[in-house]
Order: C-alpha cells, then sequence, then structure tokens
C-alpha cells in the first residue's frame, strides 16, 4: 500500500497544494518533505489525520487558535460568503486499486466579527479497481478507512519523531502491552472471547433458571396411570360380579315370589301367635284368680247371709229397745256416787247410812251393768248396720266379678278364634325355608347395592385420576419442554465454553507468537543497523513487554542507551509491531531526527531506509536534519524529495511543495 | 486491515485438532468482529443465532 499523493485546498498554509508522495516506476520507498520550523510540516501530519478520521491529532499549540481555513483564502472572503476546506489522500494497493479519501468542511464567514460557521466535516471514498475505468463512491468510508488504519493504532503509523525517544520511558513503557494487543488487532479476537464468554455467563443463568422436574412427573405420571388402569379392572371386575348378582337377585326374586308367604307375614303372624298364646295364658290367670275371688268372696258372704236374718231381728231389737228408751239407761253412775258421797240424794232423803244408801248402792252397782250391756247394744247395732248394708253390697260385688269373669272368658274364646285362625295360616310352612329364600334375596340386593357403590366409587376414582393424569401429562409436556430447551442451552452452554477454551488456547499460543516475533524482529532489526556492534549483544521482550538491551557481558543496557540509540531501539520496536500488524500502511514521521545530531543521526538516517523491506516512509524533515550529509546517507533509498515554501503575503501566509532541486 | 495475525488465528483455528463446528464457529465470529468493527452491533442475537445453528446441526 502506498500514499500516492496528498492534496489540500484551503487546509491551513496549503492554499492549493498536491504533493506526489510515489510513482509508479520509482520503488524507493521514501519521500522527504523538507521544511523550517514553522512552515507546515505538522500541517501534512494533521491533514492526513483529519482526512482520514475527521481530527488533527498534531495541531501545536500556535495552531490550535487558528481556523483550520487558510487565512489568505479567509481574509479574501467577503461577509457571509462561504469556502471549502479540502484533504484528498490517494492510496494505491499492490493489486492495482486505487481509493481517494476525500474530506470537506465548508466554512462560512459572517458578518462583522462573529465567530466563524463551520460546516460539517464529510468523508468521502472514491474507489476505483485496475480493471474498472469509473470510480464509485464508498458506501461505508469509515469501514474503508479501517482497511486502510484504525484509528486506534494511528498513531504507530503516523508519528512525531519526538515520540520516538520516550517510547520505553515512564507510563508509556507500561501500555506496551496494550499497544501491542491494538496494533496486532488481537482484540478483534479478545472480543470474541469476550463476547463468547458473555454468552457463556448468559447460558449459565439460562439453564439455573431451568430446573426440569420431568423425571419426578413422569413417574408420578407413570404411578396414576397403573392405578388407573388397576381401578378400570377392578370396576370391570366389580362390574361382572354386579351382573352376577343381579341374575341371581331376579332367580331369587322368582322364588320369593312363589313363596305362599312371606317371611316377614310369617313372623307377624308368629308374634300374634305368641302374643295370643301370652294372652290366653293371662286370661286363663285372670278368669282363675276372679274364680278364686269369686269363691272367697261367697265364703266370705256365707256367714253373714246365713245370719242374715238374725242380725235383722237383733238390729230391730235393740232399734226398738233404744225407741223405748231402754237403752241407754237414764241414770248415771258418776251421778250415783257423787249422791253416796254427799250422803242425800236429791230428793233429799239422807243416804249416808240404812237402807236407802244400800239401795242406792244397789243401784250403783247394777248401774255399771246397765251401762256396759247398754254400751255393747249400742255398738253392736251399729255393727249390725255396717254388716246388713254389707250384706246388701253383696249382690253388686257378685254381680262384678261373675261379669269379670264373664268378659275375660269372651275375650278367651276370641283370643282362642283369632290363634287358632293364625295357627291355620302358618300350618304346614317350612318358615326356615322362606327366611332363607328371602335372606338370599336380600343380601344379593344388598350385594348388588354394594357392587353399585362399589362402582359409582371406582367410576369417580377413575375420572379424578384420568383428570390427574391428563394434568400431569400436561406438566410432563411442559418439563418435557424444558428438557429440550435445557438440552438445548445445556448444548449451547458446552459449544460456547468449547470456543471459549480453543479460543483462550489459540489466544495465548498466538500472543507469544508475537511476542517472540516482536522480540526476534526488534533485536534482529536492533543488532543488524547499530553502529555499536560490538556493545549491545541481545534485545529480550518479556510477558509483560518489558524490553531489555543486554550489553557484551550480558548485563541490562537499556539505561545507557544514547537518545539516538534509543530511538533506533524504538523505531526497531514499532517496525517490528508493523510487522506483527500486517498492515502494509505507509509510515509517516515528523522530525524523525530532530534530537539527534553528528555520527548517530548519520547511523539513523542509514538504519531508517535500512529495514522498510519496501514499506512507504514519508519523512518531515526540517533543513537542519536533512543536512547534505545525511540527505547522502539516504540517497539510496530517497525516491521523492520536496521543500516546503514558506510565503506571506499582506493576506496571510501560505505554504508551497517544491521540488527539492528547485533550491540548488 | 490486520492480515498477519489474524491469519495466523484463522490458521491456527483452520488447522488445529478442533471439532468441525467449533472451527466454523470461531472462523464467523472473526469474520464479524472485524467486519463489525467500530460500528454498533447486537453480537448476542447473532451469537445466540449462529450458536443455535450449530447446536442444532450437533444433535441433528
Amino acid at each position: 500500500m502506498r500514499f500516492k499523493s496528498i492534496r489540500m485546498k484551503n487546509y491551513r498554509q496549503y492554499k492549493e497544494v498536491e504533493i506526489p508522495l510515489y510513482s509508479r516506476g520509482n520503488d524507493l520507498p521514501v519521500t522527504v518533505i523538507e521544511g523550517a520550523m514553522g512552515t507546515g510540516k505538522t500541517n501534512l501530519l494533521n491533514a492526513i489525520t483529519w482526512c482520514l478520521y475527521g481530527k488533527e491529532e498534531h495541531l501545536s499549540i500556535r495552531d490550535r487558535g487558528l481556523p483550520i481555513i487558510n487565512n489568505i483564502v479567509l481574509s479574501e472572503m467577503k461577509g457571509l460568503q462561504s469556502d471549502t476546506v479540502e484533504v484528498k489522500l490517494t492510496v494505491e494497493y499492490e493489486d492495482g486499486k486505487t481509493e481517494i479519501f476525500q474530506r470537506r468542511q465548508d466554512v462560512t464567514k459572517p458578518k462583522g466579527d462573529n465567530p466563524l460557521i463551520f460546516g460539517r466535516s464529510e468523508l468521502k471514498v472514491f474507489i476505483k479497481d485496475k480493471k474498472d475505468r469509473d470510480w464509485h463512491v464508498s458506501e461505508d468510508p469509515e469501514f474503508r478507512v479501517d482497511r486502510v488504519l484504525p484509528h486506534d493504532i494511528q498513531e504507530y503509523f503516523l508519528f512525531d519523531g519526538e515520540r520516538l525517544d520516550k517510547y520505553f520511558a515512564g507510563e508509556h513503557r507500561r501500555g506496551l502491552k496494550k499497544e501491542v494487543f491494538e496494533v496486532s488487532q488481537l482484540d478483534f479476537f479478545e472480543k470474541v472471547i469476550d463476547h463468547l464468554e458473555k454468552m457463556n455467563t448468559n447460558y449459565q443463568k439460562e439453564l439455573e433458571n431451568i430446573n426440569p422436574k420431568a423425571d419426578e412427573i413422569k413417574q408420578k405420571l407413570d404411578r396414576r396411570k397403573v392405578e388407573l388402569q388397576r381401578e378400570k379392572e377392578e370396576r370391570e371386575k366389580i362390574e361382572l360380579k354386579l351382573n352376577e348378582a343381579k341374575a341371581l337377585e331376579e332367580q331369587l326374586l322368582d322364588e320369593v315370589k312363589k313363596l305362599p308367604i312371606s317371611g316377614e307375614k310369617i313372623e307377624e303372624l308368629k308374634g300374634q301367635k305368641d302374643k295370643f298364646e301370652r294372652r290366653l295364658k293371662s286370661l286363663e290367670d285372670e278368669i282363675a284368680k276372679l274364680n278364686q275371688e269369686k269363691l272367697i268372696y261367697l265364703v266370705d258372704y256365707s256367714k253373714l247371709i246365713t245370719t242374715y236374718q238374725c242380725m235383722k231381728n237383733t238390729k230391730e231389737m235393740i232399734s226398738t229397745k233404744v225407741e223405748k228408751g231402754e237403752i241407754p239407761p237414764e241414770f248415771k253412775k258418776g251421778f250415783i256416787e257423787k249422791i253416796l258421797e254427799k250422803g242425800i240424794c236429791i230428793c233429799g232423803t239422807d243416804v249416808t247410812e240404812g237402807q236407802h244408801r244400800q239401795a242406792v248402792q244397789r243401784l250403783l252397782e247394777q248401774c255399771d251393768e246397765l251401762d256396759e250391756i247398754s254400751q255393747e247394744l249400742i255398738r253392736e247395732d251399729h255393727n249390725l248396720l255396717m254388716l246388713l248394708e254389707k250384706v246388701r253390697r253383696f249382690k253388686v260385688g257378685l254381680e262384678r266379678i261373675s261379669r269379670d269373669i264373664v268378659n275375660r272368658e269372651r275375650d278367651y274364646e276370641l283370643t282362642s278364634t283369632r290363634l287358632k285362625e293364625i295357627e291355620t295360616q302358618i300350618f304346614g310352612i317350612d318358615d326356615e325355608k322362606v327366611k332363607n329364600a328371602e335372606r338370599r334375596y336380600k343380601a344379593t340386593k344388598r350385594e348388588i347395592e354394594s357392587f353399585a357403590d362399589a362402582i359409582g366409587m371406582k367410576k369417580q376414582s377413575i375420572k379424578d385420576l384420568t383428570n390427574l393424569i391428563s394434568d400431569l401429562e400436561k406438566a410432563y409436556y411442559n418439563e418435557v419442554k424444558k428438557i429440550e430447551k435445557h438440552d438445548s442451552v445445556k448444548c449451547k452452554l458446552e459449544f460456547s465454553r468449547d470456543c471459549v477454551n480453543v479460543s483462550k488456547d489459540i489466544m495465548v499460543e498466538v500472543m507469544e507468537e508475537i511476542r517472540k516475533a516482536i522480540e526476534e524482529r526488534t533485536k534482529d532489526q536492533f543488532l543488524k543497523t547499530i553502529w555499536k556492534k560490538e556493545t549491545y549483544k541481545d534485545v529480550r521482550i518479556d510477558d509483560d513487554y518489558n524490553i531489555s538491551v543486554l550489553d557484551q557481558n550480558g548485563m541490562e543496557a537499556i539505561g545507557t542507551l544514547s537518545a539516538g540509540e534509543r530511538q533506533f531501539l524504538a523505531l526497531s520496536f514499532v517496525n517490528a509491531l508493523h510487522m506483527v500488524s500486517g498492515f502494509k500502511t505507509p509510515i509517516v514521521i515528523d522530525t524523525p531526527l530532530g534530537r539527534i545530531s553528528g555520527v548517530p543521526k548519520l547511523n539513523l538516517a542509514r538504519g531508517l531506509t535500512s529495514f522498510l523491506e519496501g514499506k512507504q516512509l514519508v519523512l518531515l524533515v526540517t533543513d537542519q536534519e536533512y543536512n547534505p550529509e545525511v540527505r547522502a546517507a539516504m540517497g539510496k533509498s530517497v525516491g521523492q524529495e520536496y521543500r516546503i515554501k514558506f510565503i506571506e503575503t499582506e493576506n496571510g501566509s501560505k505554504a508551497e511543495v517544491a521540488s527539492y532541486e528547485e533550491k540548488t | 486491515m490486520s492480515e498477519d495475525v489474524n491469519a495466523r488465528i484463522i490458521k491456527r483455528i483452520h488447522d488445529g485438532p478442533y471439532k468441525k463446528n467449533v472451527k466454523e464457529f470461531l472462523l464467523w465470529a472473526i469474520r464479524e468482529e472485524l467486519h463489525k468493527q467500530g460500528t454498533k452491533w447486537i453480537y448476542k442475537d447473532e451469537y445466540n443465532l449462529k450458536i443455535n445453528h450449530w447446536c442444532d446441526k450437533e444433535t441433528k
């Protein structure tokens, strides 16, 4: 790849300049552009970075305050007039393809002292293959830029020579490994690994969230299915038994229907028979008892009845005596005793002694006897009254007992008749046979009911199990889907793990390869072209890209390197990086020999061209750097030489680039 | 365009004793990363799609 030319219009010092950097037929790879300090050398570097990336990466402090548009053009512009800043970099590839990277930006001068108005800078890339006649515009200009030189690594291709001097110092040294990664474009592969690891983490999380329980559910499902099958078989068995029982029931029903009397009726009649028998027995007892009672009654009354007339007469006699006043006697014993005590009768007769007293005493003696008899008679009169009354009630009593006896005898006959009827009804019937038939019939019926109940329960159980199985099947299906997903994610996880492992292995191997290649190349370049060949014997780069230069005694000598030697070591390292990166992009170095003088400068000048291996090198040098000795030292490699002419006018300044020979 | 390092990685992948699907996936991923460089892209979807594709192939 070559930078064929750069064309600048209205860009800073360059009002209208085109610099051919390479021409076919001239294979010498070095282009030297010489210019005094402040003439616009560094802005050539800026023109390239602005063209490719829209950024001026190397802008000096002085230029940072100045507009990008050339100051002469700006001064000639009138109010509200616009002009365009443009840089075109033409790149030619080995296969003959050419690309023109064109960046343009409109600048409008406002009225008065207002600040300039900058339009949006726009990049276009025009492409023409070797065979094509016409140019076509790239749809993805940034992608074309990345193909030439990605922005991230441009600083290793387009840089200030002073940078080389600080290459292995301080902060910069610590970032070398990262830079190697950037330049070698290993970050692409790192991104692959990073993305794969993130995918890996995602799959792991996804896998953790999927926890299939299909086996567990399948076991449950199988158990339930076996259970369902068993229930169905049992239901069929019960149905079979039910049918048999129904047939038996019909048969037994016929038998029962043929029975003369039902067992229940027999039982009822037998119950009645027992009841009647008990009743008859009871009636017999009652009748006997009543007869006994009647007998006793008659015996009791027989004395009264036989003495009835006598009692009646006695009663009448007593009544008559009472009526006559004979009884009770008219005098009282106490009265007589009081007379005897006083000794004088109520009639005034003295009864203290003598016959009168004796008469009263006899009367007193009779009085006791009469009184007792009288009292007895009165009592007996009452008794006789009661007895006579009792005799008068005899008939009623006898009639009652007789009536009771008759009633019970009638009841007895009626009960006997009914008992005989029952006995007639159940006569000759084998009640055990009837009962057995009925018992079997009832047992069969109960069995049928029991079977029907069992079938009902089985049906419900089958229904429940069927529903459960249906639910389990759905759950199982979902779990199976989870398994499929689980397997799929697992497969992806394993696959991404494999990829990560392989990538990391390759990464480690390639990193080591790169390190070795850079070490070897740096060492080779440095030792081949360094002028102190006997002093420095080895260059080593460790895993962290710490660089060592060993002297003839095997001692670390990097600290003793001169500025030129340090710059040369850095250049060797950069060149090794270029080799590793694979980018064929030209190198543009601003002020490459600025800090060195004398022999080292000449050595570096010679060395610069010695390890280019065809790579294009554009050197932006001061006239002091590019002195005749240096020019002579580099002469064999230099194909193009230019000198920047700085022209100051009333309206501003501009730079023009002329052939180097014009000077002489 | 980086040719050396990535070409070296690609060659290693290609010649390495790895599974065919791993090789093809990594080659695809490098191509994509190079192609999509600097652009915003949802690598997850594309990676997943591709990994899925290889897993499907593997299971079939």
